[in-house]
């Protein structure tokens, strides 16, 4: 059971620090600090856009040849395009395997990799 | 000067398709000027360029023979098509850590940390142990260890004492760095009283189960064919050929019944086996490239068809490659990140998939 007197002393005003104040060198490291990390932001939201941009044309690139593509065999211009275009089975439940969703760790696991999986 | 570009370059769409899609016929001429100046005019001028701008074009470069130009003849009338169409999967396993903090990153945080600490409510010690508990002893030895401060992983620097206000780093300190900070964490997390309140032996402490390395036994060995290398990068699988020795991805001719990514399922399979929890992203091709063909300069004869080589890309989850039973001749298989491909695949092939390889 928590004290509630406890509880709002703990944070009443007195308790709680003031704002912090900078000496005018100390802020200008500080401003340095903050502005050395905007660009550390933006120089890796950059880095990310220029390959996403990367990727989409070279996926557009394909698609134009493969519009222009006619074949296999005797399949008329466009047909293997408009395959790939076909969005069956891509949305719902199976669409995406569930191991696809595994997230990122800063550290692996016992064992990083399962090379001994078969296929049943 | 750029009248003459479009020209060019709706000459080229009407000789290249007779068939133009049912939208384009419809439509009047500025909708076919307009897609005529997208990058598809660009991409004929400089087939190796990945990006679409250009202000002035360029005049037309001596044409080398493998290039991602629709060539001029395809002869849409009877006869067999010059190209040979083919898929192929380029596997990839993706990054399964994250990218390692650098020392700006680290410092940073550090710096962040204390200024947080510095304007944060004190700690309610009464909320989270209740008093004479084992945990209370426990945290009162770990809290008088970190003098009095309750954070952590801010080093040694009190926010709330006398210097509170000297909350920078020196530099060369290690007090930020990601191994420095799992230690300190690792060291706090060890049990120091018993569950009766007593105070355990400094020898009878159970260290704490440490993480596992980033770097594994793969990496040390340099052992390219293991999955669990690299953990922090894109791997990409590559083969190689044994006829021609030359590397490459698993690939595949399109057969009439196919579409690309059947065929390219069909070429990781007989490249290297069904042990692979594998999927494949998509229908659509992520990279591309058109190997012209060889026709005499004469007769227009056709010696050697082309191919046009379609990339799709897939990862993988689990399993392994493995080439015994290969129908494909390949000898030897490699998983690879994006700076060791290039340094391993033929110019030409890295050219045309560049464009598709991860940020990482």
């Amino acid at each position: 059971m928590i004290n509630l007197l406890r509880h709002f002393a703990i944070l009443s005003p007195q308790r709680i620090p003031a704002p912090l104040r900078m000496a005018r060198n100390r802020y200008l490291r500080h401003w340095t600090i903050h502005r050395a990390w905007l660009l550390f932001r933006r120089q890796q939201r950059e880095a990310r856009e220029k390959t996403w941009m990367r990727q989409y044309q070279s996926m557009n690139r394909a698609c134009e040849e493969l519009r222009l593509t006619s074949g296999p065999g005797t399949r008329e211009e466009g047909y293997l395009f408009r395959m790939a275009m076909e969005k069956k089975g891509v949305y719902g439940l199976k669409g995406v395997p569930i191991e696809y969703a595994r997230a990122q760790t800063e550290t692996p696991a016992r064992t990083p990799w399962d090379h001994e999986w078969k296929r049943d | 000067m750029m009248s003459a570009a479009p020209g060019r370059g709706a000459a080229a769409l009407l000789r290249g398709s007779q068939r133009v899609c049912l939208q384009c016929t419809r439509s009047s001429t500025p909708l076919l000027l307009l897609r005529t100046t997208t990058p598809t005019t660009t991409s004929l001028l400089h087939p190796r360029r990945t990006f679409a701008a250009e202000a002035v074009p360029s005049p037309i470069p001596e044409q080398p023979t493998t290039t991602s130009q629709p060539p001029p003849p395809p002869s849409p009338g009877p006869g067999p098509s010059p190209y040979h169409i083919k898929s192929a999967l380029i596997l990839t396993r993706p990054p399964l850590l994250t990218r390692l903090p650098t020392p700006f990153e680290s410092s940073f945080y550090l710096y962040q940390k204390r200024l947080n600490e510095r304007l944060v409510a004190p700690f309610r010690k009464d909320y989270y142990f209740k008093q004479d508990t084992a945990h209370d002893l426990e945290w009162r030895i770990k809290i008088k260890e970190r003098h009095g401060v309750p954070a952590k992983d801010i080093g040694r620097y009190n926010p709330r004492g006398r210097m509170a206000w000297n909350d920078e780093v020196l530099v060369g300190s290690t007090a930020s760095s990601p191994s420095t900070l799992t230690e300190v964490l690792l060291k706090d997390a060890e049990v120091r009283v018993s569950e009766d309140g007593e105070l355990i032996a400094p020898e009878e402490i159970v260290p704490v189960e440490k993480p596992m390395p980033r770097r594994t036994e793969a990496d040390d060995k340099d052992d390219k064919t293991r999955l669990d290398r690299k953990l922090d990068e894109t791997l990409y699988l590559v083969v190689k050929h044994g006829r021609t020795g030359k590397w490459g991805f698993p690939m595949e001719q399109v057969t009439t019944e196919e579409a690309l990514h059947h065929t390219a399922k069909r070429a990781l399979q007989e490249a290297a086996g069904v042990n692979m929890n594998a999927w494949i992203v998509g229908r659509v091709p992520v990279a591309h490239r058109v190997v012209a063909p060889e026709v005499e300069p004469e007769t227009k004869k056709l010696v050697r068809r082309g191919d046009k080589i379609f990339y799709l890309k897939g990862r993988i989850m689990a399993g392994q490659a493995d080439l015994s039973g290969n129908t494909q001749g390949l000898t030897e298989f490699r998983w690879l990140t994006q700076r060791e491909m290039k340094k391993v695949l033929p110019e030409e092939v890295w050219e045309s998939v560049k464009g598709m390889v991860e940020l990482r």
